[in-house]
């Protein structure tokens, strides 16, 4: 192991302990409520920053380790996010109804591998976050969420006052939806033993209720909430561009790509610069591929 | 997959059959370089050098790298096949050509 990392190591393990001592001690200095909640606030990021170092140094370790040496790295395992679990939630129960509250439970419901502790921790969410700017991000876990997914992002559209969360969810919802699709499709085919493989993923209740839904009308829903996205929430930033513009895309898969439909037409030019249409080649059987050199 | 898509389209050489790409490279000399040297035979669309060029965004809504096949008439048939299914795709939709044609 290198001095650096070794150095790492240690700077991370002196920051556990230095963090809590420098809170309190800023917390005596000061009796104003905002401070206070701002050093909660730096608490929480250096908590966060704490788990983000001790993973990067368990890969840079395991990248210059050799093939004996990640044997055993692999046995120790990468840093465990439930070991750090139980100092978010004292922090989040220290400063009860805050911004910081609600980002403790974030963390644990984005990080923790354990259903034990990232469902709870999504619950209060719910519960007692409902109405803050971090559900946004709250939204974005729900995706794959078949069973009740649909449902917690209909109660945080709902709930919300904030215009990005409740665009969030709606366009979360449709995707939510679509995700539902192709599950209904597959489950209407699907033998004993993938019906199985969609249970322990999303529980018996909704494996039977979707084996049952047509996917037509779950499609419906979700072009319905993707206008409305368009319509509505066409401004709120998302992962490099707009709710609007990926509600769009969407929409124009939902209309215009979905098996048996007939795919738009291209018109562009090849890579010498010669144009030509995709529809040139109508008559013969295409593959359309994607692709990049990476 | 480049030696996957070049033996399917040796394959399929004199066949009703054709693989169009649409890249989103950013740099076309390289790509040249590459489509040279891999020996890819098959036309691409160039998509502005960026992956959110003017072409594929909206085909690639799930992200990664997508795949589709179409029947003649330009339904699409098939999403995200690879390496087998892919070849299992279009080799059955020939033949509901040549038993149409029939």
């Amino acid at each position: 192991m290198s001095i650096a990392i070794c150095a790492a190591i240690a700077l991370a393990i002196a920051t556990a302990h230095a963090a809590p001592a420098r809170a309190q001690d800023d917390a005596a200095k000061t009796r104003d409520e905002a401070s206070e909640l701002a050093a909660a606030e730096d608490r929480l990021a250096e908590l966060e920053e704490e788990f983000d170092d001790a993973r990067s140094a368990y890969w840079e370790r395991y990248e210059e380790a050799d093939e004996k040496e990640r044997q055993v790295l692999m046995e120790e395992g990468r840093p465990d996010p439930a070991q750090w679990v139980p100092r978010f939630r004292a922090l989040a129960d220290e400063f009860p109804g805050t911004e910081v509250a609600a980002g403790a439970p974030i963390w644990i419901a984005s990080n923790s591998q354990d259903p034990e502790q990232s469902g709870p921790a999504l619950d209060t969410l719910i519960a007692d976050h409902i109405e803050s700017p971090h559900m946004k991000t709250v939204c974005g876990m729900l995706t794959y969420r078949l069973g009740d997914g649909e449902a917690l992002l209909q109660k945080i559209y709902d709930s919300s006052p904030d215009h990005e969360v409740k665009g969030t969810a709606c366009y979360t919802m449709a995707r939510n939806l679509m995700q539902q699709v192709s599950a209904a499709r597959t489950l209407k085919d699907a033998d004993a033993d993938l019906k199985a493989v969609y249970e322990s993923w999303m529980g018996a209740d909704a494996t039977a209720r979707l084996s049952q839904t047509d996917p037509k009308v779950l499609a419906g829903k979700a072009e319905k909430l993707f206008e409305l996205v368009v319509g509505v929430y066409a401004d709120v930033p998302t992962r490099g561009a707009t709710l609007g513009k990926a509600a769009e895309c969407n929409l124009f898969e939902l209309r215009h790509l979905q098996i048996g439909m007939v795919a738009p037409d291209i018109e562009g030019e090849d890579i010498d610069g010669v144009a030509f249409k995709l529809s040139d080649y109508r008559g013969k059987v295409v593959v359309l591929d994607f692709w990049g050199d990476w | 997959m480049y030696p996957h898509e070049r033996s399917l389209v040796k394959r399929l050489k004199d066949e009703p059959f054709a693989l169009i790409g649409v890249n989103s490279d950013d740099d076309r000399e390289e790509l040249k370089k590459v489509i040279a040297k891999q020996g890819i035979t098959w036309r691409s669309f160039w998509n502005g050098g960026s992956k959110s060029g003017p072409i594929s965004p909206r085909w690639t809504v799930t992200g990664g790298p997508t795949i589709y096949v179409l029947y003649p008439a330009g339904v699409s048939r098939f999403r995200d096949v690879r390496g087998e299914d892919m070849d299992r795709a279009v080799d059955q939709l020939l033949e509901e050509m040549s038993v149409e044609k029939q």
